[in-house]
């Protein structure tokens, strides 16, 4: 720490730290202009002029770009500080006489008419005066370069490239936000929404958030969703070997900060969506393929995303390498990394159960952590051939397969194929947290966390303790998270980045001042004011069709919203060992039985009773919040209240399943 | 000698800081606000404050969301 000495205040700071923000922390005033805390200090106008002292040596520097590297004494206010600020407004108003800030300034420091004449005098009270600001929100807050400096000296002014709109510009207004004399106006957008201030106001609170807070939150702008990969595996939360595991000690070597360090190599994001300045989406370039019809070639790869690494642990795999090369060829095959990976988990357990054998594969050895292997059959799922064509097949129809083909335990394989409606799990270890449990099972597009993903709100928290507690966020938050669907809307700025004083609100997963600015981008695009209940209901109707929807179409009931054990409990003895304090603890303390006195096959099947009879629980809370019947279908009176009783066919459809009411 | 984290007993010592027991728990997910006794701890503190015998700890993670 080093000692930084203003007038009649002391303040302890970290090297680098600059004089500007050390005058803030002491709560010292220095006057500034072309300076702000989302940016990189710059020092263009010099405004901030101070005069300091370190050791013998007197001087003025720049107080926004002059980092403290030993003890200094400002003086804000000492005769050579206020002369140099004094003469730099006396040009600026010279040059600059109708812009307000400078007045405002100018006036301050005592200057009243500049003493000579600027040969560049500018009369408009909206003149910009080349702070800088502008030009650099969009650079460095947004990653574009829309807008630039353009000359030199007198000639010098902002404008885009050849003096045109640029294509690249998306309207999100920061420039015209941040600029402090007004010299920027938005044109029209062609959507013509009703309120086009409302709806960039609306987005200038997450872009702003996205600069000051995400290198403290989420990383989501340097690693994107790859810093799950070090969480997870902290909470006991990332699959390992077909989720029977939720850590593992090799986690480290296919986590965020190996990537940023050796593999990511694009400087610039690359966002969905050009004014998205999250930008999520990371990659690897230059990277040589090992294996398959591209071998030897050197390609860009987007990703690996944390659903990528994570279903990489999930075969045991642990090689950064081989999760390129895999993302690179699911990508090029139109393959999901999720479905591919969870799918192969299941099959290299079936492969060290016996159920698989070499013979079955085609040759190939299928242990968990067979990297070679796997991506062979990655290319042969892709080529339509060998046992790539039965692994194509998803994990509901290889039970099957395996069961009639080589009498198979079919029981086993049901515990163990980690599907629900037909889709693959994704990655996450979901035993510790019911809700979750719920979130996949009765998720209407089958087992993936996009409608709701309640893990440390239940597991960690432990703000979701009840059944009718789980119920309820098992209805808020898939309906809420239905409603980015609904809107072509990516949901990750909602709570991927939050507000800083998030945590003192009432509801923080909620993210309520976010729901408040959706609420905005709908009154700004189309001209109604909307609440949040009125965004939830917007939901809620299309869920439940969905949900009817389903019911027609043979997946929409209780015996649908099933889960393979895997998901609830340990189904193997070698799982419950590796978590016994744990399941026995939650044996003495949740059924009141004594571990001590039971055989490891007894606990296994007390624990799986207990899990399973909570499940079922669940499903009868959810249902009942969600204004379903005990079969888990919408009863005829929610879908009157929701208007949908109109669709035709809709009464006769819940008879033939016994919904009269 | 025990404080409750989230609702969990956990062993309490003396001289154990709020930024320690987060280490031991192995919380590492950054977006989370510390409640003790039902006050908010700002994350500055966390290393200066040192928790009592019997204190309720809740330490509260805002995520929701994969
Ligand atoms: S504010 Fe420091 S140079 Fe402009």
């Amino acid at each position: 720490m080093i000692e930084v000495s203003f007038e009649d205040k002391k303040i302890e700071v970290e090297p680098g730290t600059t004089l500007v923000d050390a005058a803030k922390a002491a709560g010292v005033y220095i006057t500034t202009l072309c300076h702000n805390e989302q940016l990189e200090p710059y020092g263009a106008c010099r405004i901030c002029s101070v005069e300091i002292a370190e050791g013998e040596r007197r001087r003025v520097v720049t107080a926004c770009n002059y980092p403290v590297h030993k003890p200094v004494t400002v003086f804000t206010k000492s005769e050579r500080t206020l002369r140099t600020r004094r003469v730099i407004l006396e040009m600026m108003l010279a040059r600059w006489p109708k812009v307000k800030v400078i007045q405002n300034m100018a006036k301050l420091a005592g200057v009243e008419e500049p003493r000579f004449a600027h040969p560049d005098r500018n009369e408009s009270e909206n003149a910009c005066i080349l702070c800088g600001l502008c030009v650099r929100i969009c650079k460095e807050g947004l990653w574009h370069n829309v807008l630039a400096f353009e000359g030199r000296g007198p000639t010098r002014k902002v404008t885009q490239p050849f003096g045109e709109i640029s294509p690249e510009c998306t309207g999100c207004s920061a420039c015209a936000d941040i600029c402090p004399t007004g010299a920027i106006t938005m044109v029209d957008d062609p959507n013509h929404p009703a309120d086009p201030a409302r709806i960039r106001k609306a987005g200038q609170v997450v872009t702003r958030e996205m600069i000051l807070l995400d290198h403290q939150q989420a990383l989501m702008r340097i690693v994107g969703t790859a810093h799950l990969v070090e969480i997870m595996n902290d909470y006991d939360l990332l699959p390992v070997n077909n989720y029977k595991f939720g850590d593992h000690p090799d986690a480290e070597k296919i986590s965020s900060p190996h990537f940023r360090k050796k593999y990511f190599t694009q400087g610039v994001p690359d966002a969905c969506y050009l004014g998205c300045n999250m930008a999520c989406t990371k990659a690897v370039e230059g990277f040589e393929l090992k294996t398959g019809p591209d071998q030897g070639k050197f390609v860009v790869v987007d990703g690996p995303e944390y659903e990528t690494l994570g279903g990489s642990s999930n075969m045991g795999i642990f090689d950064p390498e081989w999760v390129i090369e895999m993302n690179y060829y699911c990508d090029t095959y139109g393959i999901d990394t999720i479905s591919y990976a969870t799918a192969m988990a299941f099959v290299m357990e079936c492969y060290e159960a016996g159920v698989l054998n070499q013979e079955r594969t085609g040759g190939l050895e299928l242990p968990f952590g067979a990297a070679d292997a796997a991506i062979e059959v990655l290319h042969q799922m892709a080529e339509g051939e060998g046992f790539g064509l039965t692994v194509g097949l998803g994990i509901r129809r290889m039970k099957k397969l395996f069961a009639e083909k080589y009498d198979a335990d079919a029981a086993f394989l049901q515990d163990i194929g980690m599907e629900a409606k037909g889709l693959e799990y994704s990655e996450y270890v979901t035993k510790e947290s019911l809700a979750q449990q719920g979130g996949y099972g009765i998720a209407l597009k089958g087992a993936q966390h996009d409608e709701a993903w309640l893990i440390f709100m239940d597991m960690v928290n432990k703000q979701i303790p009840s059944f009718e507690d789980k119920a309820e966020a098992l209805h808020y938050f898939p309906m809420w998270r239905t409603w980015f669907g609904l809107n072509g809307l990516c949901k990750l700025p909602w709570n991927d980045v939050e507000p800083e004083d998030n945590g003192e609100v009432d509801e923080p997963a909620k993210v309520p001042k976010h729901v408040d600015g959706y609420c905005n981008l709908v009154a700004g695009m189309t001209g109604k004011e909307v609440k949040p209940a009125d965004l939830i209901l917007q939901s809620e109707r299309v869920y439940n069709f969905q949900r009817i929807f389903n019911l027609k179409m043979g997946f929409g009931k209780r015996e649908h919203d099933v889960i393979p054990y895997r998901s609830a409990g340990p189904v193997t003895e070698e799982e419950y060992q590796s978590r016994a304090e744990r399941y026995d603890g939650q044996l003495k303390e949740e059924q009141g039985l004594d571990p001590a006195a039971m055989s490891l096959a007894e606990k296994v099947a007390a624990t799986r009773q207990w899990r399973e009879d909570r499940y079922q629980k669940l499903l009868d809370a959810v249902y009942k919040r969600r204004g379903w019947t005990a079969d888990g279908i919408p009863t005829l009176a929610t879908a009157k209240r929701l208007g949908l009783d109109q669709m035709e066919g809709l009464t006769e459809l819940l008879a033939a399943h016994g919904v009269k009411e | 000698m025990a404080i409750l984290v989230n609702g969990e007993s956990y062993a309490w010592r003396q001289g154990l800081t709020i930024a320690q027991l987060i280490d031991e728990k192995k919380f590492s997910f950054p977006l989370k606000t510390v409640f003790v006794n039902g006050k908010r701890i700002p994350k500055p503190e966390h290393k200066k404050t040192i928790l009592a015998d019997g204190d309720e700890v809740q330490v509260l993670h805002l995520m929701s969301g994969g």
